[in-house]
C-alpha cells in the first residue's frame, strides 16, 4: 500500500459522488433502517429506565458488592472509551502520516468516536452512589474552603482526559463536516417536499444546515485556512489517542490491587483500545457499504488495511498479556502470582479463556490474504474481537477484585438482569445516535473524497 | 378588633380556634398597614416622602419581599420544663443495671442520651464479670426497641386476639385464677430472689397452684441435676478458668454458649499471655464449637459418644485417685478400656492415653468441663456426672471448681419428669389454669413431648410474655411484659447482689414481670417496693438505706466472697447408675443439636442484628443448616447448596447443607433456636426447627447421638455467608507459633522481611517527638487472647449505627459490619486448626484509599485517623476497591432513613452520623469517643488517660484482646504491646503502614 496512492479510483464526476453519498440524507429511510432504529430506541428506553430506577432505588440493583466494587459499569465504560479510539487514530494520526485510504472511513469512525464516548460517559456518572453530586468532581471555585477535588486521584485525571478528548473530537469532527454541510446546504435548495408538514420540516432542516455550515463558500482562501486548521487539530488530537486510555488505565495501574498494579497498563490499554476500535469500525463499515451501496468507496483494500491494523494491535495485546504473566512469575510476589493463576483456573477462568480465544487466537487469521479479503471472515472476526475486548476488561476488573489480599473477603460477582440489560442498552444508545447520524450527515467525507479524486492534479494531499 | 387583640395580650395560643381569631385581625384591610405606609398607599405618588423615610420603607420592603407569606407549621414540643439534675442534653448518662434472663445475669452500664438507652456497655467494676459481655447481651438493646414486641395485652375472642389494656388484662386474669381449681405455673429459671419470693407469695395465697420451673435449652437443668446427683446440691459452682493450667472440654462450649460464657472467656483469657502464664485447652467434640476452634488441641469425637470418652478417661485415672477403692465407681467405668473408648469415640488409643496422662500431670490444677445442648442425652446430666467424677478424681473440685460461693443456686429447676407429669395433667384436663411465665414450651420442647396438644386441653392459659410467640398465641389472656431495661428486678449470683433498675419508662402498655405477679395476687404494691422490702434486706446487711442507694449507683453489692479454696466434695457413686448405657449405633448418621452463638435457644430470635451477626465458626448468617463432615460430603457427592432430608423415624426435616471441617465422619449437627412459626416478623420462618428430631422422654431430652437417615433431596438453596474462602493461601495474615518455639525465640512465627518501600507521595509527618499535644492513635489485637466470640462486632454495630441488610444482601456480599472477624482453617479438613483475626479499618498511615478518592472524601487526620467525610462522598467506591483489607462498606440501598420501624430509631447513637444511600462507611476508631474524651481532658487540662478512652470493640471484648490508645506515648499499654516481638502489621509488605498491630497467636500445643 502506497501512502500517497488513491485506493479507490472511482472515476465518477463530483456530482455523482455527491449523489451516491448524500442519497440516504435526501430520501426517506428504508424499512431496514426503521427496524434497526426501532431496536435501538427500545435499547435506549431500557437503558435509561434502568438508569432511572437505579437513581431512585440505589446501585444495589446491580451485582457489585464488596470486594467487587466495580463491575459491568466500569467494564462498559472502558470498553466504550476503547471503541472510540479508532476514530481519532484514523482522523488524526493516519492523517498526519498521509494515509489517504483513511478518507472514506474517516467520517464514520469519528462519528463512532463521539457516540462511543457519549455512551462511555454515562457509565461513570450513573455508577456513582450519589450521581446528583457529580459537580463535586469539578475544580470550580467554591465556598468550601480547602475542600476541593483530589488531584492525586486517577478518577479526577479521567474527568480531565475524557472531557478534553470529547471536546477535541467533537470540534475536529464538526470542522471536518463544514465543507460537506455546505454541499448539503447547496443541494437542499433544490429539494421540495410534497406535504405541508414535509415542507415545514424541510425548512427547519435547511435552516439548521445553513447555520451549521457557517457560511462556507469554498474559496481557495477558505480552503487554505481550513487545511491549516485541520492540520493543527490533528496535531492536538494525536497525543489524545495515547493519553486518554493511558489515563483510564491509571485507574487500575496506580492502585495497590494485584492484577491492577502494573506498569504495562498504559501501552497495553492503548493498543487494546485501537484494536477494539478498528474492529468496531470494520463492523460498521461492512454493514454500511452493503446497506448504503458504498462498495465503490469503502473497498476491500480499506478493509484489508484495517485487518492489518487489527492483526498488529492484536499481537501487541497478546504481547501485553504474556508480559503480565511473565512479570507475575518474575515478581516473586505470591499475591500477584495468585491473581494470574486464578485467571487461568479460578471461578472466572471461562472469561479469561474467552478473552484469550477472541483476542489472541482470532486475529491470526488475518495473516492470510484470502481470509482478510473475505467479507464474511472479516465481519465475524471484527465482532469476535470486540467480544474479546469486553471480556478483557471483565477479566481485569472482576478477577482482580474478587480475590485480592485477604482470602476472607474473597467473594463472587454474579451479574443481575439489570447488569446485562445495561450492557445491551448501551449498544442501543450507541446505535441510536449512529443511525441518526447516517440519516442526517454524510457518512463519507465528500469534500475530502472529491479532493482525492481530483488526485495528484491538485497540489499536495489530503482534503 | 383592636380590643380583641388587646385581650390576647400578645399571647399566641397554639389552639387552632384561637389562631383563627388571631388571624381574623387581618380581615380589616384598613388595619393591614399602618401609619406612613397606609398613607403612602392612599395618596399614591402624591405623597411626599423625605429621603430618610423613603430609604427606610424601601429597605423594609426589600426585606419583607424575601419573607415567605405562610405561617410556620405548628409543632408541639415537649421541653424539659423541669430538667432532672443529671440530664444534660448532649451528654450521655450511664446507669448501672443488669440484663436478667433465664441464661443468667449480665451486669451492664446502659448509656442513655436524652433519656433513651442507646448502648449497652459491660460493667468494668463488677467483681465477677469485670465488664465481660457477649454478642447476645450487646444486641439486647434492640430487643427493647423491637417493633414486634407486645405493645399492649391481649385477650382471645373467638379465634383472634384483641388488644386490651394491661390493667384490664390483669383483672381478667385474676378472675380466671380465682375461679381455677388447679393452677399450674410454668416458669423459666430465674436468678432473682425477688422473682422467687413474689411467685412464692402467689403460691402461698393459692394452695391449688404449683410451679414448674424449666430450662429452655436444658444446659443448666442437666448441669444442676448432675450436681445434685453427684454432690447433693443443685448449685452451679464457680469455674475458675483463671486458675486452671489445663482445661479439657468434652462437648462443652464454655467460651461460646455454656453457662455464662462471658465470665468464662474473661477468666480463660487471663491465662493466655505467653509472656506470663499460658493455659492449655483441649477440646473433644463432634461439632466444631467456638471453644473447639480455640483449642490448642482439638479431638473430633463421634456425635453422642462424649460420655464414653469421659468414662474412658475416668477408667484410666481412677487407680491414681482417692476413689480408687470405690467399687461402684469402678464397676461403672471398668468397661471403658482405652480400646473400647477408642472404638466408640473414633479417637486414637494413644490420644486417649496421652490425654489421661496429661490430666494426671495437672491434677488439682485443671478443669474438666462439659455439657450444654450438644451433650443432652436421654439421661439428664449424664455427661456432667462423669465430668464431676473426673474433677473429683483429679482433685479439681474445691481448687479450681469452687462451691463455697456458688455462681447460682437452682434447686427449683424441674427436669423432664416433672414436665412430663405436667403435660399428662394437662392432657387429662386436670389443669384449669396454666400460667406461662416468660416461657414458650411449644417452641422449646421437642414436638413429641405433646405439649402443643396438651395446651389445647387447658381451659385457661394465661401468658406473661414479651412477644406473641408460639405458646402465647394459644393463650386466652396475654399480659404484655416490659423489657429488662423498663423494669425493676434484682439478682443474686456468685455472692454478688445486683439491683436491676429501669433506665427508661415503659415504651408501651406493659408491666414488669414482678409487677405482673404482684397484681396477679391482688397486691397493690409496686415491685420496686417489694424488692426493697422483701428481697434486698437479706443481702444488703448494714445501713440499708445507704447500701440501697450505693448498690443502685454501683450496680452491685458483694455479699459473699469466695475464699479461693472450697474443699473437695465427696462424689456420690450412686450418681453413676445408668450412665453410659446408651451408645452410638455403628451404622448411619448421628445427629447432634447445638446452640449457636448468635441465636442460642431462640428466645431472642426476632432481633435482626443477632441474625446478621455471622456465626463465629461457619460465618453463615440468618439461618441454620446441617453441618456435615468433608468426608461424608465427598463420598456422597453432596455440595454446598444442596438440601438434605434428615429422618428420625417418622420425623423429618429438610435443611440446607453446610460442609464443616472438623466434624468426624458420620456425624451431623444442626443449631436449635431457629424455625419460629410465630414470635415476630423477623423470626418467623427463618431456618428450620431442629427440635422436631429431638427425643423427649421423662428421664431427659435427647439432643445428641440421634440416629438419622440422611438423603439428598431435590432442589438447591443458597446459604448466605460473610466468608466464602477459608484458607489463608499461605499468606502470613494470622501469624501463629507454638509456645515452646516462642520460648526459644520471641519472634517465632513472626519472621518477615521488612520492606521499606517508597511511596509516590510524601508520608504524613506526625511530628510525634516534637509536639506532645499530638496523639498517634493505634490499636493492638492480641490473637492469643481473641476467641472469635464476636462480642466486639455487636458492640460496634450498636455504637456506630450500623444497619442490618438482610440475608439476600449478605449473600451478595454487602454486609455493613465495620468490624469483621476473619476465620481461617489450616491443616487437614478432618481436624483443622482455626484462626481468628478481627479486621477493621487499619487506619493505614499510607492509606491507599485516600489517594484515589476524586473528591477527597476520605483523608488523614493529624492524629493518624483515616477519616471519612460522608457529606463529601459521591460513592465511586474506588477507595473500597483499593483497600487491601476490604473493610469499607458501601450503602447499596437506603438502609436507615425510612427503613427503621418505630421505635428502632431510638437506638441510634446521636453522636454518629446515620449514613444515607450511596456513601461509603467504615470503622472510625470510634472517633466520636476520642473527640468526647479529648474535650473532657482539655477541660481538665491534661492528655487523655488511656482508661477513659476505649473504642466500642475494645470495651466489648471479654478477653481483653483489643487495646487502643496513643502509640506515640511509650508509657501507654498500646505502645508497649505494639513494640513487642509478637507485634506485626497485616499486609506490611504492601507498604500501607497500618496502625493496627496484631500480636502473634501463641498456641500451647504441650
Amino acid at each position: 500500500m502506497s501512502a500517497l496512492e488513491n485506493v479507490y479510483n472511482i472515476g465518477k464526476p463530483d456530482r455523482e459522488i455527491d449523489n451516491d453519498i448524500l442519497k440516504p440524507l435526501e430520501s426517506f429511510p428504508t424499512k431496514l433502517w426503521y427496524i434497526a432504529f426501532g431496536l435501538a430506541t427500545a435499547g435506549v428506553v431500557m437503558f435509561w429506565s434502568i438508569a432511572g430506577y437505579s437513581f431512585v432505588k440505589g446501585l444495589g440493583i446491580f451485582a457489585i458488592n464488596t470486594p467487587v466494587g466495580w463491575g459491568f459499569y466500569i467494564i462498559n465504560f472502558v470498553f466504550w472509551i476503547g471503541i472510540g479510539h479508532a476514530g481519532t487514530l484514523i482522523s488524526a494520526i493516519l492523517y498526519l502520516f498521509r494515509q489517504r485510504w483513511r478518507t472514506t472511513i474517516n467520517r464514520a469512525a469519528e462519528a463512532m468516536t463521539i457516540f462511543a464516548v457519549m455512551t462511555a460517559l454515562t457509565f461513570p456518572v450513573l455508577h456513582l452512589g450519589r450521581p446528583w453530586l457529580i459537580f463535586f468532581f469539578f475544580p470550580y471555585p467554591n465556598e468550601r474552603g480547602p475542600l476541593w477535588v483530589n488531584f492525586r486521584s486517577p478518577l479526577l485525571w479521567d474527568v480531565f482526559a475524557i472531557s478534553t478528548y470529547f471536546t477535541v473530537s467533537l470540534i475536529f469532527w464538526y470542522m471536518g463536516l463544514v465543507p460537506d454541510l455546505a454541499t448539503m446546504r447547496d443541494r437542499l435548495v433544490n429539494i421540495e417536499a410534497k406535504t405541508k408538514l414535509g415542507n415545514t420540516l424541510l425548512k427547519l432542516r435547511k435552516n439548521v444546515v445553513n447555520i451549521l455550515s457557517i457560511g462556507w463558500v469554498g474559496s481557495a482562501k477558505t480552503w487554505i485556512h481550513y487545511e491549516k486548521m485541520v492540520l493543527i487539530l490533528a496535531a492536538i488530537s494525536t497525543p489524545l489517542v495515547f493519553s486518554v486510555h493511558s489515563i483510564v488505565s491509571f485507574d487500575f495501574a496506580t492502585s495497590v490491587i494485584p492484577g491492577w498494579h502494573a506498569t504495562i497498563f498504559p501501552p497495553y490499554f492503548v493498543a487494546g483500545a485501537i484494536y477494539s476500535g478498528f474492529a468496531m469500525v470494520m463492523t460498521i463499515m461492512i454493514i454500511s457499504r452493503e446497506v448504503f451501496g458504498l462498495k465503490q468507496y469503502v473497498t476491500l483494500k480499506h478493509l484489508e488495511n484495517m485487518a492489518l491494523v487489527i492483526l498488529l494491535t492484536g499481537m501487541m495485546v497478546s504481547f501485553a498479556y504474556t508480559t503480565e504473566f511473565v512479570m507475575a512469575y518474575y515478581s516473586a510476589n505470591d499475591m500477584e502470582q495468585y491473581v494470574f493463576l486464578n485467571r487461568l483456573k479460578g471461578p472466572y477462568a471461562w472469561s479469561f479463556w474467552t478473552m484469550f480465544t477472541c483476542n489472541v487466537v482470532s486475529p491470526h487469521f488475518m495473516w492470510f490474504k484470502k481470509l482478510r479479503t473475505n467479507i464474511y471472515v472479516l465481519f465475524a472476526i471484527s465482532i469476535v474481537v470486540n467480544i474479546g475486548m469486553w471480556f478483557e476488561r471483565f477479566v481485569i476488573i472482576v478477577t482482580s477484585l474478587h480475590r485480592d489480599y485477604l482470602p476472607s473477603s474473597w467473594d463472587l460477582y454474579v451479574p443481575t438482569f439489570f447488569d446485562y440489560a445495561m450492557l445491551v442498552g448501551s449498544f442501543g444508545w450507541f446505535f441510536f445516535w449512529y443511525l441518526i447520524f447516517v440519516r442526517a450527515l454524510p457518512q463519507i467525507a465528500v469534500a475530502e473524497l472529491k479532493a482525492d479524486e481530483a488526485g495528484d492534479k491538485a497540489k499536495g494531499f489530503g482534503h | 378588633m383592636k380590643s380583641k387583640y388587646q385581650e390576647k395580650k400578645m399571647w399566641r395560643s397554639v389552639e387552632s380556634k384561637d389562631r383563627a381569631k388571631y388571624e381574623n385581625k387581618w380581615d380589616d384591610k384598613s388595619q393591614e398597614f399602618s401609619g406612613t405606609v397606609q398613607e403612602l398607599i392612599d395618596k399614591g405618588i402624591g405623597y411626599k416622602l423625605d429621603r430618610k423615610k423613603f430609604l427606610g420603607i424601601m429597605g423594609a420592603s426589600i426585606g419583607m419581599a424575601g419573607l415567605k407569606c405562610s405561617r410556620e407549621p405548628v409543632e408541639k414540643i415537649m421541653p424539659y420544663l423541669v430538667r432532672a439534675p443529671e440530664a444534660q442534653p448532649g451528654i450521655a448518662a450511664y446507669y448501672a443495671t443488669a440484663l436478667t434472663s433465664s441464661r443468667g445475669v449480665v451486669p451492664v452500664l446502659v448509656k442513655t442520651r436524652e433519656g433513651k438507652p442507646i448502648k449497652i456497655d459491660g460493667h468494668d467494676d463488677h467483681p465477677i464479670n469485670q465488664g465481660a459481655m457477649t454478642a447476645d447481651a450487646f444486641s439486647s438493646i434492640w430487643d427493647l426497641y423491637d417493633p414486634d414486641r407486645l405493645k399492649s395485652s391481649k385477650i382471645k375472642k373467638g379465634d383472634k386476639h384483641v388488644d386490651i389494656s394491661t390493667a384490664d388484662a390483669i383483672i381478667q386474669a385474676n378472675e380466671v385464677i380465682n375461679g381455677g381449681q388447679t393452677i399450674r405455673i410454668l416458669s423459666r429459671q430465674s436468678f432473682s430472689p425477688a422473682d422467687k419470693s413474689v411467685i412464692n407469695g402467689f403460691l402461698r395465697s393459692k394452695p391449688q397452684a404449683k410451679q414448674i420451673v424449666y430450662d429452655f435449652s436444658g444446659t443448666m437443668q442437666s448441669y444442676v441435676e448432675a450436681q445434685r446427683k453427684s454432690y447433693g446440691k443443685s448449685i452451679i459452682p464457680q469455674y475458675r478458668f483463671d486458675k486452671a493450667e489445663l482445661i479439657l472440654s468434652i462437648e462443652g462450649d464454655f467460651l461460646g454458649t455454656w453457662i455464662s460464657p462471658e465470665v468464662n472467656t474473661k477468666r480463660y483469657s487471663n491465662l493466655r499471655s505467653p509472656d506470663k502464664k499460658m493455659n492449655r485447652l483441649i477440646v473433644a467434640e463432634s461439632m466444631m464449637s467456638l471453644t473447639g476452634a480455640n483449642a490448642d488441641d482439638r479431638m473430633p469425637i463421634n456425635s453422642g459418644t462424649h460420655v464414653a470418652l469421659a468414662l474412658g478417661l475416668a477408667n484410666l485415672l481412677l487407680p491414681f485417685s482417692v476413689y480408687a477403692g470405690n467399687g461402684a465407681i469402678l464397676a461403672a467405668v471398668r468397661d471403658y478400656t482405652p480400646e473400647k473408648t477408642s472404638e466408640i469415640t473414633g479417637l486414637n488409643i494413644d490420644k486417649i492415653k496421652g490425654l489421661a496422662d496429661e490430666l494426671k500431670k495437672y491434677a488439682g490444677n485443671s478443669i474438666v468441663v462439659g455439657g450444654g445442648v450438644s451433650s443432652r442425652s436421654e439421661i439428664s446430666g449424664e455427661l456432667e456426672i462423669v465430668i464431676n467424677l473426673l474433677n473429683s478424681i483429679l482433685g479439681n473440685d474445691g481448687s479450681t471448681i469452687l462451691s463455697d460461693v456458688p455462681a447460682a443456686d437452682l434447686d427449683s429447676l424441674a427436669g423432664n419428669f416433672e414436665l412430663n407429669n405436667l403435660i399428662q395433667e394437662m392432657n387429662n384436663g386436670k389443669v384449669d389454669v396454666l400460667i406461662l411465665d416468660r416461657v414458650n414450651p411449644v417452641f422449646d420442647l421437642p414436638a413429641d413431648s405433646g405439649v402443643l396438644e396438651a395446651l389445647s386441653k387447658v381451659k385457661n392459659v394465661i401468658s406473661l410474655s414479651y412477644f406473641m410467640d408460639e405458646s402465647t398465641v394459644k393463650s386466652n389472656i396475654v399480659i404484655a411484659l416490659s423489657h429488662s431495661f423498663e423494669s425493676w428486678n434484682d439478682a443474686y449470683t456468685t455472692g454478688v447482689y445486683t439491683i436491676a433498675q429501669p433506665v427508661l419508662r415503659t415504651l408501651f402498655d406493659t408491666l414488669s414481670p414482678g409487677d405482673a405477679w404482684l397484681h396477679l395476687q391482688g397486691s397493690n404494691m409496686s415491685y420496686y417496693q417489694f424488692i426493697k422490702a422483701n428481697s434486698a434486706p437479706s443481702y444488703l446487711s448494714g445501713n440499708f438505706a445507704k447500701l440501697w442507694d450505693q448498690t443502685l449507683a454501683d450496680g452491685y453489692f458483694v455479699s459473699r466472697k469466695t475464699s479461693g479454696y472450697s474443699g473437695a466434695r465427696g462424689f456420690n457413686a450412686n450418681a453413676l447408675a445408668g450412665v453410659g448405657k446408651t451408645q452410638k449405633d455403628a451404622s448411619g448418621f448421628t445427629l447432634s443439636l447445638y446452640e449457636s452463638i448468635q441465636i442460642g435457644d431462640g428466645q431472642g430470635g426476632n432481633n435482626a442484628f443477632r441474625h446478621e451477626l455471622p456465626d463465629p465458626i461457619t460465618k453463615i448468617v440468618w439461618e441454620n443448616f446441617v453441618a456435615v463432615s468433608t468426608e461424608d460430603a465427598k463420598s456422597n457427592g453432596w455440595r454446598m447448596g444442596d438440601i438434605l432430608s434428615l429422618k428420625n423415624g417418622e420425623k423429618e426435616v429438610h435443611i440446607p447443607l453446610y460442609v464443616q471441617p472438623g466434624i468426624p465422619k458420620g456425624s451431623v449437627a444442626i443449631a436449635i433456636g431457629y424455625g419460629h412459626d410465630e414470635l415476630g416478623n423477623i423470626a418467623k420462618g427463618l431456618g428450620v426447627n431442629a427440635l422436631k428430631l429431638a427425643k423427649f422422654s421423662s428421664t431427659g431430652t435427647k439432643y445428641t447421638g440421634i440416629l438419622v437417615s440422611v438423603q439428598k433431596v431435590k432442589g438447591g438453596y443458597e446459604l448466605a455467608t460473610t466468608q466464602r474462602h477459608h484458607e489463608m493461601e499461605g499468606r502470613a495474615l494470622v501469624r501463629y507459633a507454638e509456645l515452646k518455639d516462642y520460648k526459644k525465640d520471641k519472634r517465632a512465627g513472626n519472621h518477615e522481611h521488612k520492606l521499606e518501600g517508597k511511596g509516590l507521595y510524601p508520608l504524613q509527618n506526625y511530628a510525634l517527638e516534637t509536639n506532645s499535644d499530638v496523639y498517634k492513635w493505634g490499636m493492638t489485637i492480641d490473637l492469643s487472647k481473641c476467641t472469635g466470640c464476636s462480642a466486639c462486632v455487636m458492640s460496634c454495630y450498636s455504637e456506630n449505627n450500623i444497619p442490618v441488610t438482610g440475608k439476600s444482601e449478605v449473600w451478595r456480599g454487602r454486609e455493613m459490619s465495620w468490624l469483621r472477624i476473619d476465620r481461617y482453617y489450616e491443616g487437614e479438613p478432618s481436624n483443622p486448626s482455626t484462626h481468628f483475626a478481627p479486621v477493621m479499618c487499619q487506619h493505614c498511615e499510607n492509606a491507599p484509599c485516600e489517594n484515589v478518592c476524586p473528591v477527597g472524601a476520605t483523608s488523614h487526620s493529624s492524629e493518624g485517623l483515616n477519616d471519612m467525610t460522608y457529606n463529601r462522598c459521591v460513592g465511586t467506591r474506588y477507595c473500597s476497591d483499593n483497600c487491601p483489607f476490604k473493610v469499607r462498606r458501601f450503602n447499596w440501598f437506603e438502609n436507615q432513613y425510612g427503613k427503621l420501624k418505630d421505635p428502632m430509631q431510638m437506638s441510634l447513637n446521636p453522636d454518629v452520623t446515620v449514613r444515607g444511600r450511596g456513601v461509603i462507611e467504615k470503622c472510625s476508631f470510634c472517633v466520636q469517643r476520642i473527640n468526647e474524651q479529648r474535650q473532657m481532658a482539655k477541660n481538665d487540662g491534661h492528655k487523655i488517660n488511656e482508661d477513659d478512652l476505649k473504642t466500642a470493640c475494645q470495651q466489648g471484648c471479654p478477653s481483653n484482646a483489643i487495646t487502643f490508645g496513643d502509640l506515640g506515648d511509650k508509657t501507654k499499654t498500646v505502645a508497649q504491646l505494639a513494640a513487642t516481638e509478637r507485634s506485626y502489621r497485616m499486609l506490611e509488605e504492601v507498604n500501607v503502614k497500618p496502625r493496627v498491630n496484631y500480636l502473634t497467636r501463641i498456641m500451647n500445643k504441650g
